[in-house]
This record gives structure tokens, sequence and C-alpha cells, in this order.
């Protein structure tokens, strides 16, 4: 590794001419989401423990071991913690390494972050862009040549991305790391990334790609099967760029997509595949879990446990697996299965089982427990007989005899279950209640308060332990008889996010029904292309749900009703209110009928909104509205289908919203046609169309059918006068 | 066209072999006419030495695919002149068939069933290299629900073991991969050995890929029992004491280069160097101490009984 490092540098030095700028780092230590609440509420992510050793440590350790000089650590949510840690450790006296902290209170996103960074005036170089729960062995070295050629080739080349080949499960469209599936389009010549997506819609089953992109490049691979390790070498450059669009939050849903569709800067963004180093990023539960595994099945070498040790106690790597850090008491009837971690004075009671699990230190476990595919942090007590399976059990917390945990809970700190309680699968369990606003920066705010909380809390563990539990016991808790905390409510859309990021395994019917769901939409799909489209019209295109559809519809519907009302009041011309109108369209991607049953629909609402005490004050409303706003309204009734489509509208009105109108249906529409806004031949095949409906949607072509019979003779008395 | 597929090595391992062989002389007599004034059982006996003698050409035979030789020459000799030439080809066809489905698939099953009654719940089985045998067995027994771990372990370079590892753990089962030269602390953990074999000699020697002699030794000394997995047909009555005294000869340059690492090239002018050999084995023997015991067709027996089944075979032969 020493050789092509010196040679790299003389390259630089060579070629550039400049002086060798130590190579930095900026390690962001905060993920701006909410995946890992309750803990993170309490203690931030970087410094949640992974194998018995705080994330931010398998980082910095990395980033210490890829050459890299110079750290700067952004601390945002509980910042004063992620500073206290890391003064107490010895990271701030490496030497050849600094790590530099940055403070700020106000940023929500990785784009704030960097805009602070910039404000700093600390980055000269290049530097590497990772986050505080990145673990990964790779070595730098070759990316940042590549990352150098090209810029000295092309100065538009500002960021390099380390992508991995993943794992993928291709009935729930997502990798091992519970995140979904990337598209990328990357040219294979150049390794440049043309394309992006990390959303894919995948009930469409469609991705949309630019025209130009496949004009512009004569060969082009498309990927679903790699994976985004979050490690960016970036130029300088892409600091000014963030600040230069104030509105960059995300990393890769603004900043990567932002570059990629803008061609007037012409930045680029290159990848680097990795093939045998190791690189994840902690994103959820279970990419903490998966992590974990690579971590205890030695695939991050050197960032293993017995190697990289933290604190003064050793950790020891016994047969299968199993790691046993010192001074561990256990029964001569326990059982620690294979790739199972124990750390520094644990207690293991008689005849307790722990299967492929982490247990952190200082805890405490009775006898005939049985715990598997658990990760426990430090200083829990699990009393006797107890069952965990697949769980997260933060610091300080008490299970007492009896309890158990089904599969995917999480029991943020100093939680305790009460007797023979058993949690329910997936729950959520905190000392704090759940905030009630879901929002990303949500997590800021409660930085301060709750940073005192555990600051107490760490200094006098047994005490507060015993304090807490005064103050919060209730016996009739959520978590039974003597249980403290709450268990958090399920939010919307959790129910499906929950299995997806558990530590829990997906279990067999989840894969099934997701397969099923699969082919269901497929056929959905099929079923969409072959069925010709019913009467009503439909202006998007296939591809697009139904339901997307509806949605469109009714924001335009809402809009168009908004900008006729506020033309009526501040009595706004009619070829402006057109131009509205207009530009709604082309916003929405409409077309004239939709305008035109829209507008009408709203001037409808509003005749019948004004004051009127009869039906036929109600006529004269519809009347003095239809005149005022002719027309704007005939602008888009050139057509036979968009008359159609107004009276189409109408009748649905009649029907639901405003049944007033009901019995004056023949009335109006008689109006309409002696106003020139409807033609005769419209209202004809209106009719005409409605001869095959139902019975139930035929009662206003009933209740029109004189109006229908006398157009029907006009024309020929027309013709008779004219012969 | 086997004899190519046996020189790339696209068909390797003893029955997989013997088997390709087997049905590549089912074609050549079913495509095979008597010249005039030639008799069908001395031309095609001729015939096929010259197939036979392709093979050797493309890579020497294995003791297994020499027992099936003999069998069908002994066939072709014993068949009556009065047959005619289509009877006697079908004749022949059906006796290829019938050797493939007795001797190899058949046998196959009874060492499976026998075997698997040695697998208890918990045990680690160790293996080496890659034997159709074996797997069949922790397959079986991974189906009747027994729970075991699996050490597979290998050695350059082939690499066999990386197949059979991919093959089980596709299957579900629980498996360590590890190298020949951590054999001896992987053994430690291991309570029974399965090895195959390409054949087992009459003084009780097993005859096998290079390193099975290395495993059996290890294991012998951590008192692990070492159990040998081998048809019948296999055996052979020859005695021999060492592996150097007949064995093949890998392509030398596949020990002198590692696939993927361009880097590891200290040994890449070997052949210009006048006092350097390289040595590439391809078999072994390993002598009759180290094994347990042996499980054929016939049932598990101990190494010193080879000489009763090789007799018992070859006048079952005589029989057929």
């Amino acid at each position: 590794m020493g050789a092509p490092k010196k040679s790299s540098a003389r390259v630089s030095e060579d070629h550039d001419e400049l002086v060798r700028v130590p190579l930095q780092a900026i390690l962001i230590a905060d993920s701006f989401t909410t995946k890992f609440r309750p803990i993170t509420l309490e203690r931030p992510k970087v410094l949640l423990p992974l194998v018995n050793a705080p994330m931010i440590n398998y980082t910095l350790t990395w980033l210490e071991s890829a050459g890299v000089e110079e750290v700067f650590v952004f601390c945002c949510a509980h910042s004063k913690q992620v500073i206290n840690y890391l003064e107490k450790s010895e990271w701030f006296n490496q030497p050849n390494f600094t790590v530099t902290t940055i403070e700020s209170q106000n940023s929500v996103s990785a784009g704030d972050a960097l805009r602070v960074i910039y404000e700093r005036n600390v980055i000269h170089g290049d530097f590497v862009l990772v986050s505080g729960d990145t673990v990964s062995n790779m070595s730098l070295t070759q990316a940042l040549l590549e990352h150098k050629e090209r810029k000295k080739k092309d100065s538009n080349a500002v960021m390099t991305m380390v992508i991995k080949r993943s794992k993928t499960n291709p009935a729930i469209h997502q990798s091992r790391l519970g995140t979904d599936e990337i598209f990328m389009a990357i040219d294979p010549d150049t390794k440049q990334l043309l394309y992006y997506e990390d959303k894919a819609d995948y009930s469409k089953g469609t991705l949309h790609l630019e025209n130009s992109l496949l004009a512009d490049n004569p060969s082009l691979s498309l990927h679903h099967d790699k994976q985004d390790c979050y490690i960016d070498i970036c130029s300088p450059e892409v600091l000014s760029l963030f600040t230069d669009n104030f509105d960059y939050q995300h990393l890769r849903r603004h900043f990567v997509k932002g570059l990629l569709v803008d061609d007037i800067m012409g930045y680029k963004i290159f990848v680097h595949e990795i093939c045998s180093d190791y690189a994840a990023r902690i994103d959820n539960f279970r990419s903490y879990d998966t992590v974990s595994k690579d971590i205890i099945h030695r695939w991050t070498y050197p960032l293993v446990p017995d190697v990289m040790n933290f604190g003064n106690t050793t950790t020891k790597l016994e047969r299968q697996g199993i790691y046993r850090a010192s001074e561990i008491s256990q029964s001569q009837s326990a059982v620690v299965g294979p790739f199972s971690v124990i750390g520094f004075g644990t207690k293991i009671g008689n005849n307790t089982k722990i299967l492929n699990s982490v247990v952190g230190e200082g805890c405490k476990i009775g006898s005939n427990v049985h715990i598997e595919g658990c990760y426990i942090w430090d200083n829990v007590t699990i009393e006797d007989g107890c069952k965990l399976r697949y769980g997260i059990v933060c610091d300080g917390v008490t299970m007492k005899s009896g309890s158990a945990l089904e599969p995917g809970v999480v029991l943020s700190f100093k939680v305790v279950v009460g007797k023979e309680f058993v949690v329910p699968t997936y729950s959520q369990v905190s000392l704090l209640q759940q905030p009630i606003e879901e929002d990303s920066d949500e997590e800021l705010e409660y930085a301060d308060s709750t940073s005192a909380i555990t600051s107490t809390l760490d200094k006098s563990d047994g005490e507060s332990d015993s304090e807490l539990s005064d103050t919060h016991f209730n016996p009739a808790s959520e978590l039974g008889f003597g249980g403290v905390g709450y268990i958090w409510p399920k939010c919307e859309g959790g129910h499906e996010e929950e299995w997806r990021h558990s530590v829990a395994p997906i279990t067999e019917d989840k894969i099934l029904e997701a397969v099923k769901a699969l082919e269901d939409e497929l056929e959905l799909i099929l079923d969409g292309n072959t069925l010709p489209p019913s009467g009503e019209l439909k202006p998007n295109s296939i591809d697009s749900d139904e339901d997307d559809n509806d949605d469109l519809r009714d924001d335009f519907d809402k809009e168009v009703e908004e900008t006729f009302l506020r033309a009526v009041h501040e009595n706004i011309q009619e070829n402006h209110l057109t131009l509205e109108v207009n530009s709604l369209k082309l916003s929405y991607n409409k077309i004239a009928a939709d305008c035109a049953g829209a507008l009408f629909y709203a001037m409808m609402k509003y005749a019948v909104d004004m004051p009127h005490s009869s039906a036929e004050r109600l006529t004269q409303n519809v009347q003095a509205v239809l005149t005022k706003w002719k027309k704007v309204l005939t602008s888009y009734l050139n057509d036979m289908d968009e008359q159609i489509e107004v009276i189409l509208k109408f009748e649905e009105m009649c029907l639901e919203s405003a049944k007033e109108y009901a019995p004056l249906f023949t009335q109006i529409l008689h109006y309409m046609y002696n106003e020139d806004i409807i033609e005769e031949d419209a209202i004809l095949s209106w009719e005409d169309e409605k001869k095959e409906a139902d019975e139930s949607d035929k009662v206003f072509v009933k209740q029109a059918q004189t109006f229908i019979q006398w157009l029907k003779e006009a024309p020929e008395e027309d013709d008779d006068k004219e012969d | 066209m086997v004899g190519l597929q046996y020189l790339s090595g696209d068909i390797s391992g003893g029955n997989a072999r013997c088997i390709a062989m087997l049905q590549a002389f089912q074609d050549a007599i079913r495509d095979y006419t008597v010249p005039s004034e030639k008799t069908l059982v001395r031309d095609l006996t001729a015939k096929i030495s010259s197939y036979v003698s392709f093979l050797i050409e493309c890579r020497p035979l294995s003791i297994s695919m020499g027992n099936a030789i003999r069998f069908l020459k002994s066939q072709i000799a014993k068949l009556p002149l009065t047959l005619s030439e289509s009877e006697s080809k079908s004749s022949l066809q059906s006796d290829i068939e019938n050797f493939i489905y007795e001797k190899i698939i058949l046998a196959d099953k009874a060492i499976v069933e026998h075997a698997v009654t040695k697998i208890r719940d918990g045990d680690v089985l160790l293996t080496y290299g890659s034997s159709s045998a074996v797997e069949m067995i922790l397959l079986h027994a991974y189906e009747l629900g027994k729970q075991f771990r699996v050490v597979v372990v290998d050695s350059r370079p082939r690499l066999r073991g990386k197949l059979l590892l991919r093959r089980l753990v596709e299957k579900g089962l629980s498996c360590t991969y590890t190298h020949i030269n951590a054999v001896s602390y992987i053994m430690q953990e291991v309570t029974r050995v399965f090895l195959g074999a390409s054949s087992v000699l009459s003084n009780g020697t097993v005859y096998s890929g290079v390193g099975t002699a290395c495993v059996a030794m290890v294991a012998h000394s951590f008192h692990v029992p070492v159990i040998v997995c081998c048809e019948a047909f296999k055996f052979h009555e020859r005695v021999q004491l060492d592996s150097i005294c007949s064995n093949e000869l890998g392509d030398p340059d596949a020990i002198s280069k590692v696939s993927g690492r361009e880097d590891v090239n200290d040994l890449d002018a070997w052949a210009n160097t006048e006092n350097l050999q390289l040595l590439n084995l391809i078999y072994d023997a390993t002598p009759s101490d180290y094994v347990s015991m042996i499980v054929t067709d016939y049932g598990m027996i101990p190494p010193t009984s080879v000489p009763v089944v090789v007799r018992k075979y070859s006048r079952e032969q005589v029989w057929i």
C-alpha cells in the first residue's frame, strides 16, 4: 500500500506543481433522518454502539488508515455529546491525523452542513465526504488517483462516488441493507454517472430516461444491482456549488440529481466501483443488523472487535466467531453460540443461551434466558426466564423476569419492561413520548433538552436509574407491571416500512406477499393496457397510476376553481383568466377538455354558492355567471369532446356535489345551447353515449328527453325551411 | 469430444468422467458398423482401444475408468458369435446402461444410505475438495433434518471445494470454508471427516485427489474418524505404497500463477530456470492406517477388508 501512495503523491507534485495539500475529509456526524428513532432522541446516531464500539470510531479509523490527514467532524444534533466523546477519546491527539469539530445548531440537512463548512473556509483541496455511520475498509488511493486524473483532463469532474455491487432480493426490491434499489446509468468507458434514481416507483414498472441521455452517449449501462456506499471524493467546487444552490438539501436527492439534470454548468460525476473491499452505510435498523453481522464475520477486517480495541478492554476471538472481552463471568451451563460478541464485565446465568447476538459491557443476564439475534448494549439487566428475539436493547434497559421481546422490537434507553410482559413485534419503546410532528429537523430541537437529560444520566448510572423508576413508577404502565416507558404509536406508512427496516429477519410470508403484490401489479398493468379506456377521458398516458391520475385531477380542479373565484372577486379580465387557466393546463399536463370541465365546475359552484332563495333565482344566478364568463369557457370548447366533458361534469355535479341543480338540468342545458356554449351535436352524442349506460345514469337523459327530441326535430325544420 | 472436455477440465471428478466416457462409447457403438471380412468382436475391441488411447492422450485414465474399460472389453469378448450385428450392438449398449445405473448411481445411493447413519446431531463434518458422493451424503442428511455444520477444506490450484461450497450454501447448510493450510487449526472442532476417493487399492490405500492424505493424517492425529466414500467399481487389486510411483502430473503453470492476482509473478519465467522444477501432482495415496472406515455399496468396511471386496467384485463381473 505504501508504494502506490508515494507515487500518487509524486504524480500530483510533478504535474500540478502545487504545494501538496493534506488529504482532508468531512465527516457529517448527523444523518438528518429519523430512521433510528426513538434511540436518536437521546443519543446521536454516530455514538450508537456498533458491535460494542461507537459507529464514529469505525469511520475515523478507516479514514486514518486510508491516509486522510485532516478530518472535520460536523456535529449538529446532540453536538455536545459528540464533542465530549471525541475529547475524551484519543482522536484529538493522534500524530499525523487531526480531528476538528465544527458545530452548528441550525443546520437541518447535509446541504446546510456543507454550506457552513464552506463559510469556514477550511477545505483547500480534494476532500472525502462521508457520514459518521460509514463502515469501510477500502483503500482510497486508487479512487483518489482516478479522481485526480480526471480532474486534470476535465475540470468539470467534481465528484467521484464509490459504489459496490449489492445483493438484492428481487421480490421486495431492496438490498440487504434495507434500502431501496438504486437505478444508475453509467457510461461504461468513462465511468461517468448519467442517471441516478433512488426512489424508483416499482408500481409503474417503468423507468423514465431522458431521450437526450440515449442520444448523447454511444454506450450506456444501466445498473440496478449497485449499492451506493455514500463515500464521495469531491473537489472544492462541490462546496461552492452547495452555497450557490441554497435549495440543495439532500446529498443524493438534490445535489447529485441536480448536477445530472443541469447541463448548463456541465459538472460531471463519476463512479468508482470497489470489488473486494467493504463499504456500507448504516441507514436503518436493518443495515445496522447487516453491517454488525459483516463485522462479526470479519468482512470489514481490520475493523473487527479484536483488532480495534477502543478503551482499555481487550476482546478475544474464539472459535466459530465468538468474541469475548475480559472479566466475563459465565455459568458452566450457559451456551454462547457462534457469531456472538460478549462485552466486558458481563455476567451470564445458568442455562442461558445466547445465539448470533451482541451483548455490551456490564450486562447482567439471568438464568434460563434465551437471546437470539439481538443487539444488547451496555449495562442492561435481563432477569430470569426472559426471551429476546431479534431486537435492539439500548443502555440501561431492565427486563423483568419472564418478559419477552417479539422480533423487531427496539427498546430505547432506560426502559423497564414489566414482569411477564410480552412486547409486541416491531414496537418501539422509549421513555420519551413520541414527538408529534414527523419532521426531519425535529431531532435538532430535541438536541438541547435531551442532551441535558442524558448527560446527567451518564454521570450517575445507578442513582438516576432508581430515581427515574421512582418518578415514573406506574404499576399500570404500558409495559406491564413495574414497566417504565411508552410504546410509540405507529406512524402512518410505518407499517410498510417496519419490516423492511427492522433487525428481524424478513419472514417468508412477507416475501411471498411481496412476490404476490408484484405479480398483481404486473397483471394490473397488463389489464390497463388491454382494456379499452372507459367513457371517461383519460388525459394521461397509461403508465401513470389510476390513483395518481385522480390526485392530479383533483389538484387541478381546485387550482382552476380558486383561479376562477379570484377572477370573480378581483374583477380580472376574461383574457387574463384564460391565460392563467392556460398556464395551469400546461403545468398539470392537461388537455382542453379538462380545463373546460374544471372551469364549468367552478362556475356552477360559484353560482350555487351565491345566495339564492328559490330555484328560479338559482337559474338566474347561473345565467348571469355563464353570460359573464362565456368567452373564457367557450375558448376551451372548440371541440365536441370538450363540450361532452362539460355535460358529463354537469351531470356529475347534479348527482353529487350540488343536488340543487338536479331539477334544473334541462333548463340550464337549454340555456347553454341558446348561448352557443354547447352545440347540438355534442348533446346528441352525449345522449348516444348514455344509451349504453345503467338505468341510474339515465336520469338526466330522460329529464332532457323533450329537449333532445326538440333538438332532433329542429334541424329538420331548418332543412325544410332552406328547401 | 469427451477427451477435449477432460483436457479443459470441464468434466472432472471420477464418476463424472467415467459416465461421460461410457456414454461416449455407447454413441460410438451405435454408430459402428462391422467392416466386411472382419468379426465384430475383434474389430470393436481394436476400435475401443484406439478411442481409449485418444482419451489417454487428453488426460491419463483414472482407475475407475480403467475398470470400466476392462468391463466393456470383457463384455465384447463374451459376446456369442451367433448374435447378429445389431443384436450384439444393442446388447452392448444395454450392458453399458446397466453398468452406469448399477455401479455408479445405485452404488451412490447405497453409500448415502450407509453413511448417513454416521452423522449425528451436533456433528461438525469436514470434507476435502469436492466429492459427488460426499455431497449427496451431506444433502441427504440435511434433508433428514440432522443438525450439523460442514467445513469445506480446499486447496489451490483447482479450488474445486468452492463449487461444492456454493452448492451446499444454496441448499441452506451452515458451512465454513478454509484452505488446507489451516487444516490443523480447524480439525480441533471437527467430529468426522468425510472424504471421496478416486480409487481404493487392495492394501487399503486410498488413492485420491492430492491433499487427501494430508487431511487424513491430521484427522488421525486429532483422533477424528476418517470415513472414505468410494463405489466398489473404483476398487483395484493393485498395491501402491507411495503416491509418486503412479500418478498424474498436472499443468505446472497452474501452481505458478494465481488467478486474479497479477502481482504474484515471481515464478513467471520458471521454464527458463534450469535448476527449478514445478511439481503439480493430481493424486496422492493415503495409507490405510489413517483411514477408519470405507463406505462402499457393499456396506461399511475397514480398510483391511478391501481385498475381499475386490475379489467379490471381480468374481461378480465374471459372472455377469
